[in-house]
This record gives C-alpha cells, sequence and structure tokens, in this order.
C-alpha cells in the first residue's frame, strides 16, 4: 500500500528553493568563528609551538592546542589519531601526539569574532618541525629500513591488519588447470565530492550538553567519539544532524565534530555562552578527509578450459594512508569481492591494510567492494577471452546459487538472485544482439560528431556486496513508534516515529515514513516523525553498507508490533519501542577457517556500451544497464536515483577523476582539476532494471541496493574497451591520456 | 582599497593614470585573488559599465571588437559567427554561462594565460590590440603583446579597448577546436585555430595558431608552403606534423608532455580541415554546448 509508489521526498521542496538549512547555513545570536589550522606536514615531529601573538590579535577569544584536548585520540574502529598535534599534551592517550603523519592532521583550533581575525592569528602561530622521512606509498612503508608509522599499534608494523582466506587445495586447482588468467591491477583513489562541504555548529544546550549541529552518517557513533576525546560520558554530548548534501561514506569519520565541541568546551569553561561555527572550504574539504583507498591486487585464477573456475590466488594491499579510518574493515570486504560472486572451491586470498603518509583511505561507497570487483570481473572477462566464451555464458556457468558454498568456506545465505540478475541484465542489453555500427560521436564540444576515429566495444561486469558491517560487529538499530488518536477510538489515525537514521541525501527519511505506513496500515501523512538527534531517538547504526533500509525496516516492524500490543492494551497514547538485533556474524578466522562473516548480500550486473576516439583517446559511454535484485522496491524514483546516481558517479571513477598524490600531498584538490563528471559527460542513457526476488531476512523482503550499482561499471567500461580495440587496462582512470598511451604502444593507433 | 564605477573611457583612463587597474568580469582576477594566487589591486576601475567598449563594428574593411565584448556576446554575434567564426567557437567553450556573461574578449586576450581560448583564433586572423592611454591609441600584433604566462608587453596605464581585425576574404572560413576532459567548466588540455581562404579548391592562404603548447599562444610557421595546394587530407596532414614540430608543451596534472605533442597535431588537422570546410561555404554550426543540443538552430544567431 505504501511501498512501491515513487512518493516525493518531503525535503525535496525546500532543498530545491534554497529554504532548507544545512549545518554550515545556521547562524545564531553572537556565533564566533572556528578556524582548524592544518599542519601542512605530510611527516614531521613537532618541536616547538607558540600561540602567544595569535592570541593577540584583536578578536580573538582563544586559541587551542594539544594540550587542550582531554583524551587526545579518535577513531571509528580504534583510536590511532590525535585530535591535535602538539609538543605538549595530557597523558591520556598512546597515540604519539608529537608527530604529523598527513598534511591534513590538525594543528590548533583559532576561535575568533571573524574569520578574517581567526586567518590573521593562524598566521602568527610559530611552530617549527623536524622533518622525518617520508612514507609516500605502499612500497615505500613495505621497505625493510621504513619508518614505523604508528609505534603505538600492536603490529610493530605499517603492514598492521592481514585477512587470510585459506580453502581447499589451491595447488592442485592449478596443477588441474587447462588455463590460467592474471593480471595485477592498480587502483586508484576516489574523492567523494559531496556538494555539502563538512561544517559544525556547537552550543551547550539547555540540558547542559555539549552539542553539535552537524552533518555525518552516524550520530550516535560521532557522539560517542566527541565523548571520548573529550573525555565526557555519552549523555554529556548530543548530536543532531541538520540536512546532509550527500555523504558516500565520507563523512562517516570525524572532521570538523570534535575540534567545535573542544571550541565549545573551553568557551564554557571560561565563562563565555556563545555558539561557534566552523565550515571548511572545498580544498579543506578534498585535501581533509579520507578518500576511496587505492591499491594493488595480484592475482591468478586456475580455470577448466569449460571456463569453470578451479581456484583463485589473490593478493593485495590497500593504502591506508596515515591513520586507519575504517581500513581494516574495508580491507574485510575486498578481501570477500576479489575472486567475485563465483563458486570459488579452492582459494588463497592474503589482504593488508598499510600504513604510509599519504591522504587516509577509508568508507566510500562500496566499501572496499569496487576494488575487489575490478579485479574479479577483469579476470572473469580474461577468462571469458581466453576460453573463447561469451562473458555473460562463463559468468552463468560459475555464478552463486543459492545453496553454494561461498568464499569463506560457509553457505550463502538464502535468497542468491545473482543467476536471474545476471539473465535480466543480458536480455535487457540484447546482449546476444551483434553491436551496432559505430556511432558518431562527438569526444569534446568544439566538433560535430564524426566516426572517422571511431571504435565501438560492448562490456559486461557484475557483482555481490555484503548488506551490513559483518564480521562479528554487534549491529543493531532502534526505532520508537507512537500511536495517537482522539479519545475513545478505536483505532489510531496517527503515529509519531522516532529514528537517528541519516538521510544522506538518498531519501531514507521517505523511505523510513513509507515503511512505517505500511507497518502501521495508516497513511503516509499521517506519520509524524523526528530524525537524527540523539535526545529523541534511539541508535540505528550508521547510513552505509547499504544496511540502513534494511535495519531500520525490521526495527520499524518490531516497533510498529510493540505499539499495536500496547494500543489492544488500552494505552493512549501506545508507545512502541523495538531494538532490531540481526542475525549474528562472525570475524574472519585468523587462520583462513571457515566463518559467516554476513547474513544478506544484495546481487547486481551491469552492460555497457561505449565508443572511443582512438586519436585522441576520448570515450563516449550510450547506454548503461544495470539489473539488480533490490528485494522490495520501498519507493520506485528514489531506488532507480540510486542506480543512476551510482551509476554517474563510477562513470567518475572510471574514467576522469584523478586524484593526484605526490609525496603525501593531494596536488589537485579543486574541482577545476579534479574532474567529476558534468551533465555532458555522463553515459548516454542508463536503463535500471529492478528485480524483486525477496530477501527473506529483509524487512518486507527488501535488499540492501545503494552501494551495488558502482561496483561491475568500471571493469565493465574496461572490458568494453577491449572489445573495442582488444587491450586490456589494468589500471584507471581511463583518462584520454592514459588511453591513447596505450593504443600508441600497440597496433591500434592510427 | 577603492573601486571606481566608470561609464565612459575617458574615467577608465583617468583613474588608471592615477594607479588604478581595470577590472571587467573579474572572472581570472577575483578567482584568482580567492584562490591566493594574485593580490587583487588597491585601486580598481571597473569597465563593464563602459558602453563604447562593448560594441562589435565594421568599417572600411576592419572589424573591431570593443574590448568589454562579453562571450556570450561574441558567441551570438552575427558579424563574429559568419566572418570570424573561429572566434564564436572559443568563445562558446569558455567556463560556463556564468562565466561567458561577464567575461570579455578584452580580459581574455590582456590576462595573457598561453591556454586561453579565444588567443588562436585571434592570431591566425591577424588580430591587432589596441592599447589606449589619454594621450592616444597604439596598436600591437599579439605576438607582440603576449611576451610568457600572464605577461603582456602593454604599459600599466595601457587599457585594451579593442581588437582590431582585417575583413577576411571571399571564401575565407575559420575554426577553432579544443581538446578537453569534460564538455563544460574546462580549460583547454591544447587547442588550435585555423583560418583557411580559398581558391576554388586550392589554399590560397592558410594560418594556424596553437592552444597550451609554448609560453604563449603560438602561430605555426612555415605553411606558406602549402599555398595553391588542394585543401585536402595531405596538406591537413602536412599542418598537423608542422604543429607537432613546432610545440613546445610541458608534462603537468593536466596531461604529459607526449600527449600534448601528439594531440596537437591532431587538433591542427581538425582545426584546418574545418575551416576548409567553412571557407567551402557549408556551415558547422558553433558549439553552444553541442553536447546538449542547445544553440544548434541559426535563428539563435543574431
Amino acid at each position: 500500500m505504501s511501498l512501491g509508489p515513487s512518493i516525493p521526498k518531503p525535503d525535496a521542496h525546500g532543498k530545491v528553493t534554497g529554504d532548507t538549512n544545512y549545518a554550515g547555513d545556521i547562524d545564531r545570536d553572537g556565533q564566533l568563528v572556528a578556524k582548524v589550522l592544518f599542519t601542512n606536514e605530510p611527516h614531521a615531529r613537532i618541536t616547538r609551538l607558540d600561540t602567544a601573538a595569535a592570541e593577540l590579535v584583536a578578536g580573538v577569544v582563544c586559541v587551542l592546542t594539544a594540550a587542550d584536548v582531554p583524551v587526545n585520540e579518535y577513531g571509528l574502529t580504534m583510536f590511532d589519531q590525535p585530535v591535535l598535534i602538539g609538543p605538549t599534551s595530557t597523558a591520556r592517550s598512546e597515540v604519539p601526539h608529537d608527530v604529523s603523519r598527513w598534511e591534513a592532521d590538525h594543528l590548533a583550533i583559532v576561535v575568533a569574532e571573524t574569520s578574517a581575525a581567526a586567518d590573521r592569528a593562524a598566521a602568527l602561530i610559530e611552530v617549527e618541525w623536524e622533518q622525518l622521512a617520508l612514507v609516500p606509498d605502499i612500497d615505500a612503508a613495505m621497505a625493510t629500513d621504513a619508518p614505523l608509522l604508528h609505534p603505538e599499534h600492536p603490529a610493530q608494523s605499517n603492514v598492521y591488519h592481514h585477512l587470510v582466506i585459506r580453502k581447499g587445495d589451491v595447488a592442485a586447482a592449478f596443477a588441474e588447470a587447462d588455463l590460467v588468467v592474471e593480471g595485477t591491477y592498480e587502483l586508484p583513489y576516489q574523492e567523494h565530492a559531496y556538494l555539502q562541504t563538512e561544517a559544525a555548529l556547537g552550543y551547550v544546550d539547555d540540558e547542559g550538553r555539549i552539542t553539535i549541529e552537524t552533518a555525518g552518517q552516524w550520530t550516535h557513533e560521532d557522539r560517542e567519539q566527541i565523548a571520548h576525546a573529550l573525555g565526557l560520558d555519552d549523555e554529556q554530548v548530543r548530536v543532531i544532524y541538520r540536512a546532509i548534501g550527500g555523504a558516500f561514506g565520507g563523512k562517516e569519520d570525524m572532521s570538523l565534530q570534535i575540534v567545535v565541541a573542544l571550541a565549545v568546551v573551553a568557551l564554557r569553561d571560561r565563562g563565555i555562552d556563545r555558539p561557534v561555527k566552523a565550515v571548511w572550504n572545498r580544498e579543506e574539504s578534498i585535501v581533509g578527509h579520507h578518500k576511496r583507498h587505492r591499491g594493488r591486487i595480484t592475482t591468478r585464477w586456475a580455470a577448466r578450459a569449460d571456463g569453470t573456475i578451479l581456484g583463485v590466488e589473490a593478493t593485495g594491499h590497500l593504502d591506508a594512508g596515515s591513520y586507519n579510518y575504517t581500513s581494516n574493515k574495508v580491507l574485510g570486504n575486498l578481501h570477500l569481492t576479489v575472486a567475485g560472486p563465483y563458486e570459488i572451491p579452492n582459494a588463497h586470498i592474503d589482504s593488508y591494510a598499510v600504513y604510509t603518509n599519504a591522504v587516509p583511505g577509508g568508507a566510500f561507497r562500496g566499501f572496499g567492494g569496487p576494488q575487489g570487483c575490478f579485479v574479479s570481473e577483469s579476470q572473469m572477462n580474461k577468462l571469458a577471452e581466453a576460453t573463447g566464451l561469451d562473458p555473460v555464458d562463463v559468468r552463468r556457468r560459475n555464478t552463486l546459487r543459492d545453496g553454494s558454498i561461498g568464499i569463506t568456506g560457509t553457505e550463502m545465505p538464502a535468497g542468491v538472485s545473482l543467476p536471474e540478475v545476471i539473465d535480466a541484465c543480458a536480455d535487457a542489453a540484447a546482449w546476444t544482439d551483434p553491436l551496432p555500427s559505430p556511432q558518431p560521436i562527438a569526444a569534446f564540444a568544439s566538433l560535430p560528431p564524426s566516426t572517422s576515429t571511431v571504435r565501438r566495444g560492448r562490456g559486461f561486469a557484475c557483482a555481490y556486496k555484503n548488506i551490513g558491517f559483518s564480521f562479528g560487529y554487534p549491529e543493531r538499530s532502534d526505532a520508537e513508534i507512537v500511536l495517537t488518536g482522539p479519545d475513545g477510538a478505536d483505532e489510531p489515525d496517527g503515529a509519531q516515529l522516532f529514528l537517528a537514521g541519516a538521510d544522506v541525501g538518498q531519501g531514507a527519511h521517505t523511505a523510513f515514513v513509507q515503511m512505517a505506513a505500511e507497518a502501521t496500515g495508516l497513511p503516509f501523512d499521517a506519520i509524524d516523525a523526528e530524525f537524527s538527534d540523539t535526545a529523541s531517538s534511539g541508535d540505528s547504526g550508521s547510513a552505509s553498507a547499504s544496511r540502513l533500509s534494511w535495519m531500520t525496516g525490521n526495527a520499524i516492524l518490531g516497533a510498529a508490533e510493540e505499539a499495536d500490543k500496547a494500543w489492544r492494551d488500552g494505552a493512549r497514547p501506545a508507545r512502541g519501542q523495538f531494538r532490531y538485533t540481526p542475525p549474528p556474524t562472525e570475524p574472519l578466522d585468523p587462520d583462513g577457517a571457515p566463518s559467516v562473516p554476513n547474513f544478506a548480500y544484495g546481487y547486481v550486473a551491469e552492460a555497457v556500451d561505449l565508443s572511443v576516439d582512438v586519436e585522441t583517446g576520448h570515450i563516449v559511454v550510450h547506454d548503461v544497464v544495470c539489473a539488480i535484485d533490490v528485494g522490495r522496491i520501498i519507493n520506485h524514483d528514489l531506488v532507480v536515483g540510486q542506480v543512476e546516481g551510482a551509476v554517474i558517479q563510477a562513470h567518475g571513477y572510471a574514467l576522469s577523476e584523478n586524484l593526484q598524490v605526490v609525496d603525501a600531498r593531494v596536488m589537485n584538490p579543486r574541482f577545476s582539476g579534479y574532474l567529476i563528471p558534468g551533465i555532458g559527460d555522463v553515459p548516454d542513457q542508463v536503463r535500471s532494471v529492478l528485480l524483486e526476488v525477496p530477501d527473506p531476512r529483509g524487512p518486507f523482503g527488501v535488499r540492501g541496493m545503494a552501494e551495488m550499482p558502482l561496483m561491475p561499471y568500471a571493469p565493465a567500461i574496461t572490458a568494453a574497451l577491449h572489445d573495442a580495440t582488444g587491450l586490456w587496462f589494468h589500471e584507471f582512470p581511463l583518462t584520454p591520456g592514459r588511453v591513447r598511451a596505450a593504443l600508441r604502444a600497440s597496433t591500434v593507433s592510427r | 582599497m577603492t573601486l571606481t564605477i566608470a561609464t565612459s573611457l575617458d574615467e577608465v583612463l583617468s583613474a588608471m593614470a592615477n594607479g588604478a587597474r581595470p577590472i571587467a568580469g573579474g572572472t581570472d582576477l577575483v578567482v584568482g585573488a580567492r584562490q591566493g594566487k594574485v593580490t587583487l589591486p588597491a585601486d580598481l576601475v571597473a569597465i563593464d559599465r563602459v558602453t563604447e567598449l562593448a560594441t562589435v563594428a565594421t568599417n572600411d574593411g576592419t572589424i573591431r571588437i570593443g574590448a568589454g565584448v562579453t562571450h556570450a556576446d561574441l558567441l551570438t554575434n552575427d558579424i563574429v559567427v559568419r566572418q570570424l567564426t573561429s572566434i564564436a567557437d572559443a568563445a562558446a567553450l569558455v567556463g560556463s554561462p556564468a562565466t561567458r556573461n561577464v567575461g570579455t574578449i578584452g580580459g581574455n586576450v590582456m590576462n595573457g594565460s598561453p591556454a586561453m581560448d579565444t588567443g588562436a583564433p585571434l592570431m591566425v586572423l591577424g588580430a591587432n590590440a589596441a592599447l589606449t592611454t589619454p594621450s592616444g591609441t597604439r596598436e600591437v600584433a599579439l605576438a607582440d603583446l603576449w611576451t610568457g604566462p600572464g605577461q603582456t608587453s602593454a604599459n600599466a596605464d595601457e587599457l585594451c579597448t579593442a581588437l582590431v581585425l582585417p575583413q577576411p576574404p571571399q571564401s575565407s572560413g575559420s575554426a577553432y577546436v579544443r581538446l578537453e576532459y569534460r564538455r563544460a567548466m574546462e580549460i583547454a588540455v591544447v587547442g588550435a585555430a585555423a583560418a583557411v581562404t580559398l581558391d576554388g579548391d586550392s589554399i590560397s592562404s592558410v594560418k594556424v595558431a596553437l592552444t597550451a603548447v609554448a609560453p604563449t599562444i603560438i602561430e605555426v610557421d612555415g605553411l606558406n608552403s602549402l599555398v595553391g595546394s588542394p585543401a585536402n587530407d595531405k596538406a591537413f596532414e602536412a599542418i598537423a606534423e608542422a604543429a607537432r614540430q613546432q610545440a613546445r608543451p610541458i608534462s603537468d596534472l593536466r596531461a604529459s608532455e607526449r600527449y600534448r605533442r601528439h594531440t596537437i597535431g591532431v587538433m591542427a588537422r581538425r582545426a584546418a580541415h574545418a575551416a576548409s570546410v567553412r571557407a567551402s561555404g557549408q556551415t558547422i554550426e558553433v558549439p553552444v554546448n553541442r553536447a546538449f543540443g542547445i544553440g544548434e538552430n541559426p535563428e539563435n544567431i543574431r
């Protein structure tokens, strides 16, 4: 009833007209400005820090340094990052506080009346550094004489996290194989490029809580990290999310939350009752937050002549950068996806996370999956070529099915729909029809379309991705529903919904209300919802891992049932609170023995049709078919929006987004140099093919779907480029220069 | 800091004689200042309301484009589109609609960037810059005006008031082709402009200039040998080869030296071909957001 129709997002009008307030838009009376000064030192030890001159600048209220941070450490999955770098610190953290390991480490916070005063003061902070040997990349980090970047970590190595899979007998598989396909793949960074840069407004609320209004992905985790660094209890901190202008994983970690909270505490301690706000500009945002990991993966696949995969060997390294962020967890997803969504009887897989001085790697839509998928699907397409099989047929032969044993040696959760997804994609793309001859393309704007130097090709790839945090993390999701109605009424005519889950622009809040309407039997407009305030709602977990609708929907179903029970028992209003706990998962076994890392997966396949100008290397994508099993459609247009948005984000990842990091510094932290696709550059057509094979454990049959369409796009593009030119590409983005260089080295070039 | 909003040329020139620096659209100056690349001058004189700088006029075999003419005006101006088509090509590619609506050709020329889009077309069309002070005006050939990246031979008190070009003879055509990585909000990776005059099927005049492959826009030398040759693939390939030979590109974040050297040849060949097509009387529309199908209707040209 309430599920399926494309109910317009209630927040859409305000966002389009500019009425909506994002955290950076809010100004309160008497508000002060906080400026965060970066160290600008990728690897150096601080020997002197003097803020005396800065504090004398007119309009400066205070300058905060490491010595002012109660517990000078934070991190989403482990505490390995100082809040501020400084020569002195409270002794409550084991993370060395006097070494800058990243150009965007924070040195000081200036609180001032105006940003001009803050800038003047920041320029007067005196600091001296002792340069340390730079560790710019994975190779340098693994050199025998490399400096240890995190001496506090028990691994006592820059290679600090290692995952293994040992399944079957790989040596026997290669001995038996008719053929072997192999490759070393270099995966690039990607910047999240959300429209809204980081911003936080802080103040002490009416109940004395240190309150931060910001944009993030998990209110309760933000609160926990703020409280930890400030040495406070969680209840002394409040986090509120205002409208969020995109996140994609890039707002899962702290940016301005802790430093602004620290400023609030400092003001309070000085008897100053004034709010304080900080906003990053685009350069600060790009330099100052993590990226999709770059990495290198080497792999060999053993197969029979009929295309059956016998075994996979893979060794992968991710550049975690200067701090862990979520690298140890991202590594897990790379690990599970590097051999693809296939039945692999024998596997020997090693995955490593490596500290360097480069920008940290972290969460980004797909969370290690896009990197693993590029490797698995490139291998699969090479296998198709080596066997002479059609790329779709060779996938049908190897695909995971219901009852298959997954890569970790245990049975896949029920509802493996990849065979149907592959078929649906191939059908919609008319895969077995001959490819039409090249159509005229204009690789750039100045000339009319032409076919003279154009070649055309088609490519296919598929993917699976887990839903939820996985690997033994104690998942939970809280919801509260309060049923209301006039005195004496037999049935409720309204409901209140309290939920923390973040709407990062994907439409989560609309989907929550649709699910609450469905669960209570009330109309959409009868649900009055309050979202994303730790003062009023329980923990939903994060807007990440394609988990939010899945988890929250189950919590809403439980809360609706509890509220209904209370209503039947005569309570007015009838309150229902519910904490949904999904089926337990297990961490990967340290020796690679079987484990159950996940309780649910999503499945996707994509076919692309493109042309390439072989003289200049420019690529134009004509058509993309994305077939995805979403289990059950909550809101059709929002689902299509996720598919198209993910494909376009993947288009930038595959073709144009070229973050350049030289000597551990980001060289192009602006959109004039970091090229996200414009509307003239995106595929001519993206067709969403939505399947509804219910997830037996999903609410209403729902599956997670927000990340999956990003994953197969890059390898589908390289497959199509191979179809057009005969060349395999082992690295991307496929900038015109890179494509042209490969063509020149071959016989294809004109 | 002072800002004088001038409404006449005399006001501008006297402000400049007193040390003020001119600002038109501000698309280079303001953006550069925000990024910390340049310091805003202490005294500015705004010239965007000086209407006498914002006209395109023909007089006795000469076309005069006022320095204050915006890119948006250039790409729809009848004289420019019909007779100086490559300038319209270039103007159509600059930045975004917002930049094109305020950015001016005089600003583009005097900013002196080797990646400027209107520079190569102006050069192949034989433009001079008119530089004016209260005591008079001198005309400087563009090859003498641009002395390095962001540098010109103009004196601080000289205002570029116009670009002055000879009216092209019959059977002439010109084109500007830019290699870019995305279709809007881009700057040239490399670019080439060509101006061709035909005598029947053969070339009676050809000029080619190159964008973003040297410290300034440069004109390709030695093309006179093609005069009298048919305007065919062989001639265009000779132009491409000359462009590759004479380019002095660098490697930077956007492209390698090798890629630039290869593609400057491709751009020069495509530009010469398009200019010849236009010289033969056929139409190739100005790329007003061609990717979106906007502006392809000749009725949009006034």
